[in-house]
């Protein structure tokens, strides 16, 4: 399962351990899916992967017999491969295939990964029965190298699947940062122990010595001890380097570890087993008697063992042979002292570093490797003795070796298991449950902690678990282990009678409502901006940066909400939606001197045309027109007094179309065409109308309760009124004279027609209005009614020049 | 022929004439002949003068009768017509009817709107805080010690100047927490940003909901029991949870909170993986460090905290496969949600 964007996306490490070992070392016989689920239940989150038989069919073990060149083909060979009855003639691509190798051979009817059915085929004039499979292939790995060659003692004719192990089930960990302890095949056997209530006994074989002492051959000095607190070593000698027996590479391969030889695999075998890494030196070629753990020299350079040579400084943590560097603390060996194929003794390093040291080297570096990160995380510093004694044990089985009597232990200062009280009732408190004593107790006890009775619990807890360290680390043991899904849900509400809910947020409820009452669509934007695109649209504000960006498209933050607005129109615009109307509530960010500001806006675009297809009459277009009902339409909804636009000069809007937006005393936003040269910057050919609100002064421009007014009680007289102006008049201008000019006795005044051309001069047009009279408190007689209307048109004709219009 | 006789003529010739017409326009020109001032009847009742005062009442009456019944028969008939727009034979019910063009919610806003009304009405107030947040707010106080490998995964977005794009919600807690005394019950919704590699199932952008509650004596129990309540309303009542212990460093115990798939009821499908299980939330009780951090003082206070995905609960919800079309901005992706 993935993790999702939950409270923290924490770093996880999956680890693959094969069923079989946790079952040969606990002896608990839960099945595959058992163990995953009380594991997952208990904190430890596993996975069961098992491989299906029935991709394995028809795929046997065989003897390439005979391999020559493809006749038609460079690249291909022709092998005969031999599963004892039956010879078959395959066609191979791999480098590594040679004669006399054992194969895994799928033959027709096989159908690998269910998926790739085999059979027989003409490539290039000869026929092929079958094929000789790479890990891939069957689904093992993605290594596509070469194809698997098996041991040459393997017999032939035996299914693929009973040679490799297939049928014993992987389990995926995934371990969370606080449980280092749980990074290797020990830690989840001591889990398995407590859940299922069984001993276990992890005490590993210890090594026969010879009478020789390590410490004649090796001495440890370490100079930063804060780094390095404890650093154990051990001398193996008369070792023969050879690949590791069977056993020993299917179960790191299972773990997804590749072999390499013998005292790698055995030092890796012992880090999956015991999280503790270790490190092999050829001690013939360590260049001293002496260890020495110290800062690297600033400047100082070392070859790494993947043969990269790295500048190092003083906050690098070495190991070093007194005079030069040997390898890079906790993260990496180096070069000129790897164990190779003619090493015979070994100096094997099994050492406890600071968590925050190795953190640094391995930033420092750029390089995490396995060790780096069960070092970050925190390994036992108490256990790296028995990790040594462990290593050198099987070396001595596997590898032959004789090993030197004592650890080097240089440990100047132990580091003591930290005792913790636990208060019995602190946990039922916090977890809201009734757990007694006992169960506490016996729980702590299996997780291998020691307790001291009393009305509190002195609770000691061992070095492999840095994450107890206080009591609530303590509460997590235990409810974690009696089980989160026992515990018993409250069916009550609790809290605070008053929450108040805050016009911040309904405001932008009742934005969107209306908006798509209005017919338009809400967008998201990413709130990010491309820099050439938005310093184009706002050159005026400088952004804010981000210093690692996903892309150049994300590498500023947007300082208008426009950008957004454009970017959505130019996507639906080259996927042929052409009319569009769109809206989007969001933050633009400023720069201040301290946190930046980050002022919320309503963005609307206007784009095409603006209705819907209707058999009765045509829609609308989007201009500026169709805009400002909208605004006038939020303006009324949100109880703002009249909206007023007044040209100004704005980035992003065409000199000729743009405008500040105000209620009252609040200066609302912007609105306009957006400029042609910017829409083109966004591929935009058609012309787009848009407004910026600001959220903010929508909020503060309210009205407040505006006290309820009587209807009237007495009828209105209507005065319509054709007027031919010259062109520069605005019809706002002259709409506002009439009200004023109507006195008390008007009461609206609304524009209902524009006309040019036909007869009117061609610098003139024709406005014509419409006004509405009324008293409150009395029916209007039509001669007061005209006797305003004539004065009306008096001043029109002396103020604005205006001629009626037959 | 007698006037009576005229008169039932004329009755019965109107009659038929009225029931049969088959317009307005018809109609009116009847009611002229017959009842106008150069009418039939009219013509008849001016003969009237020559009969005796018994002949004048009888028939008097009688054309009175006939006057009113026709005159309403006629108006009937006129609202009947009028009634009747099937007449019309242009008129087409199936042409379609004006069409209000009506916009649509992103499904994003749709699945925070859900989420937090749910969670308004358990008593939650709505907080919210900058996107672009400092260390301190982000990390340090939320128990993320610097140089600590809980940081590590976290992808953080940094802006010049030592701040960040905020990778998680939690935030808002340690600025309410500061800013109030308990009891604190409050969800912060919001946006929230990751730098990790874009794909269908991850994207820079994403939106949260965090949720916080701290008071003098609050329980696991009443995580669970709010968790519960939440995915009844937002799924459906009864269905089941599972609560696996995880690790957050700004709660202890934490845990994530899987929902029985609700495609498939557990058993196993394509939408949960094969699993039966869906991973919806983390959550926790608050660690005394946050306490700490913010002043409040950890043995007189417990609280716990969850967090959600906006966008997974939105992809599971309507099965999008693919969480860049959230930002891609495509309105025929947006108007498939309401």
């Amino acid at each position: 399962m993935k993790t999702t964007h939950d409270l923290s996306n924490s770093s996880v490490k999956i680890m693959k351990i094969p069923y079989s070992w946790l079952k040969e070392i606990t002896g608990v016989q839960w099945s595959p899916e058992e163990m995953e689920d009380r594991l997952t239940r208990s904190g430890t989150a596993g996975f069961v992967n098992k491989h299906n038989p029935e991709h394995f069919k028809n795929v046997v073990t065989a003897r390439i017999t005979k391999l020559e060149k493809h006749p038609n083909a460079d690249k291909l060979q022709v092998a005969e491969v031999d599963t004892g009855d039956t010879t078959f003639t395959v066609i191979c691509g791999a480098p590594n295939a040679a004669k006399g190798q054992i194969v895994a051979l799928a033959t027709p009817g096989a159908n690998l990964k269910g998926e790739f059915e085999i059979k027989e085929i003409k490539m290039r004039g000869v026929i092929s029965s079958g094929m000789i499979c790479a890990e891939d292939e069957l689904g093992l790995s993605d290594d596509h190298d070469g194809i698997i060659v098996f041991d040459d003692n393997t017999p032939i004719n035996v299914p693929v699947f009973e040679v490799l192990g297939l049928d014993d089930a992987i389990i995926d960990f995934e371990i969370t940062p606080n449980r280092p302890d749980c990074l290797c095949v020990d830690g989840i056997a001591r889990e398995l122990s407590v859940l299922a209530d069984k001993e276990i006994d992890l005490i590993k074989t210890a090594p026969v010595e010879s009478s020789e002492k390590a410490s004649d051959y090796i001495k440890v000095t370490i100079e930063d001890p804060e780094s390095c607190p404890r650093y154990s070593a051990r001398i193996i000698k008369n070792v023969t380097i050879s690949p590791s027996p069977e056993w020993l590479q299917r179960r790191l391969k299972d773990c997804g570890v590749r072999p390499i030889n013998n005292i790698v695999d055995i030092g890796n075998y012992v880090m999956l087993e015991m999280n503790q890494p270790l490190h092999a030196f050829d001690y013939d070629r360590f260049g001293s008697k002496e260890v020495v753990v110290r800062r690297a020299k600033d400047g100082e350079e070392f070859s790494t063992l993947d043969h990269e040579k790295r500048r190092l400084d003083g906050d690098i943590l070495m190991i070093t042979n007194g005079k030069e560097p040997v390898a890079v603390a906790g993260v990496m060996g180096g070069l000129s002292s790897e164990v190779e194929s003619d090493t015979t003794t070994i100096l094997l390093e099994s050492a406890y570093f600071d968590s925050s040291v190795i953190r640094k080297s391995r930033n420092k570096i750029g390089l995490s490797t396995e060790a780096s990160f069960r070092f970050e995380r925190g390994i036992d510093p108490n256990g790296t003795a028995t990790a040594a004694d462990r290593a050198a044990a099987l070396i001595a089985e596997l590898a032959g070796g004789e090993v030197f009597a004592g650890v080097v232990d240089a440990y100047p200062k132990a580091i003591e298991p930290v005792t913790v009280v636990l208060r019995p009732e602190r946990v039922n408190k916090i977890l809201g449950t009734d757990i007694s004593d006992e169960y506490m107790k016996k729980t702590l006890s299996g997780l291998g902690m020691d307790l001291e009775d009393g009305d509190i619990l002195n609770v000691t807890v061992p070095t492999y678990r840095p994450d107890i360290t206080r009591e609530v680390d303590l509460i997590e043991e235990i409810a974690r282990l009696y089980g989160l899904d026992n515990i018993e849900n409250t069916k009550t509400n609790k809290g605070p009678l008053y929450s108040p809910i805050h016009r911040r947020d309904t405001i932008k409820t009742d934005l969107r409502d209306l908006l798509t009452g209005f017919g338009f669509e809400e967008i998201q934007g990413t709130g990010f901006a491309k820099p050439k695109k938005m310093l184009r649209l706002e050159p005026d504000i400088e952004p804010i940066k981000i210093n690692n960006p996903i892309s150049d498209d994300f590498a500023y933050m947007r300082t208008r909400i426009l950008y957004s607005l454009l970017i959505a129109t130019s996507h639906n615009i080259r996927h042929r939606n052409i009319d569009l109307c769109l809206f989007e509530l969001g933050k633009v960010f400023l720069r201040t001197d301290k946190f930046p500001d980050e002022p919320e806006f309503c963005g609307l675009i206007m784009s095409g045309t603006t209705g819907a297809t209707y058999w009765k009459e045509a829609y609308g277009e989007a201009d500026l027109f169709e805009l400002k009902g909208i605004l006038d339409g939020i303006s009324d909804s949100l109880g703002l007094s009249h909206l007023n636009i007044t040209p100004a000069k704005l980035s992003g809007y065409d000199n000729s179309c743009s405008y500040t937006i105000s209620s009252g005393k609040y200066d609302i936003g912007v609105v306009g065409r957006v400029d042609r040269k910017i829409a083109r910057l966004f591929d935009l050919k058609q012309d787009c109308y848009a407004a910026e609100l600001k959220v903010g002064k929508l909020i503060e421009a309210h009205r407040g309760i505006i006290p309820f007014k009587p209807l009237p009680k007495f009828p209105a007289s209507n005065r319509d009124v054709a007027i031919i102006v010259d062109m520069q008049v605005s019809a706002g201008s002259i709409r506002k004279s009439i009200a004023e000019w109507g006195g008390e006795l008007i009461e609206s005044v609304e524009i209902f027609d524009l006309f040019t051309g036909g007869n009117i001069e061609e610098d003139k047009k024709s406005l014509a209005f419409s006004m509405q009279f009324r008293a409150a408190d009395k029916t209007l007689a039509d001669e007061e009614v005209d006797t305003v209307y004539r004065k009306i048109i008096k001043n029109l004709e002396q103020t604005y020049k205006a001629r009626l219009r037959e | 022929m007698s006037i009576i006789e005229q008169l039932q003529r004329i009755e019965n010739e109107a009659r038929n004439k009225v029931s049969s017409a088959k317009s307005v326009e018809e109609l009116e020109k009847l009611r002229v002949a017959y009842l106008g001032k150069k009418g039939e009847l009219t013509t008849i009742l001016r003969g009237l003068k020559s009969l005796s005062p018994e002949e004048k009442k009888e028939i008097g009456g009688k054309a009175n009768k006939f006057k009113s019944e026709i005159d309403s028969q006629i108006k009937d008939k006129k609202e009947q017509l009028a009634d009747n727009v099937s007449t019309d034979p242009s008129f087409d019910y199936t042409l379609p009817g004006r069409p209000r063009r009506q916009g649509h919610r992103h499904l994003i806003t749709i699945t925070m709107d859900e989420v937090t009304d749910i969670f308004q009405r358990m008593g939650f107030e709505i907080a919210a805080g900058p996107e672009i947040e400092s260390d301190y707010y982000n990390f340090e106080a939320l128990n993320f010690p610097p140089d600590h490998p809980a940081r590590d995964e976290q992808d953080t977005f940094y802006t010049e100047g030592g701040m960040v794009l905020r990778t998680h919600t939690s935030g808002i807690q340690i600025r309410e927490f500061e800013k109030r005394k308990p009891p604190v019950k409050i969800i912060a919704p919001g946006r929230v940003y990751r730098n990790e590699a874009v794909d269908a199932g991850h994207f820079c952008v994403f939106h949260q909901v965090e949720g916080f509650y701290a008071d003098s004596d609050v329980t696991f129990g009443d995580l669970k029991g709010v968790l519960e309540a939440f995915c009844y309303e937002l799924f459906e009542e009864g269905v089941k949870l599972k609560f696996r212990p995880s690790f957050f460093p700004f709660t202890e115990p934490s845990a994530e909170v899987d929902v029985q798939c609700v495609l498939c009821g557990g058993k196993g499908c394509s939408l949960c993986k094969y699993e039966g299980w869906l991973e919806i939330l983390g959550c926790g009780m608050i660690d005394p460090e946050v306490f700490k951090a913010v002043g409040y003082d950890p043995e007189k206070t417990t609280g716990y905290a969850f967090g959600m995905g906006i966008e997974r609960l939105a992809l599971l919800k309507y099965r999008v496969n693919d969480i860049r079309l959230l930002y891609e901005n495509d309105t025929r992706f947006i108007k498939q949600f309401r």
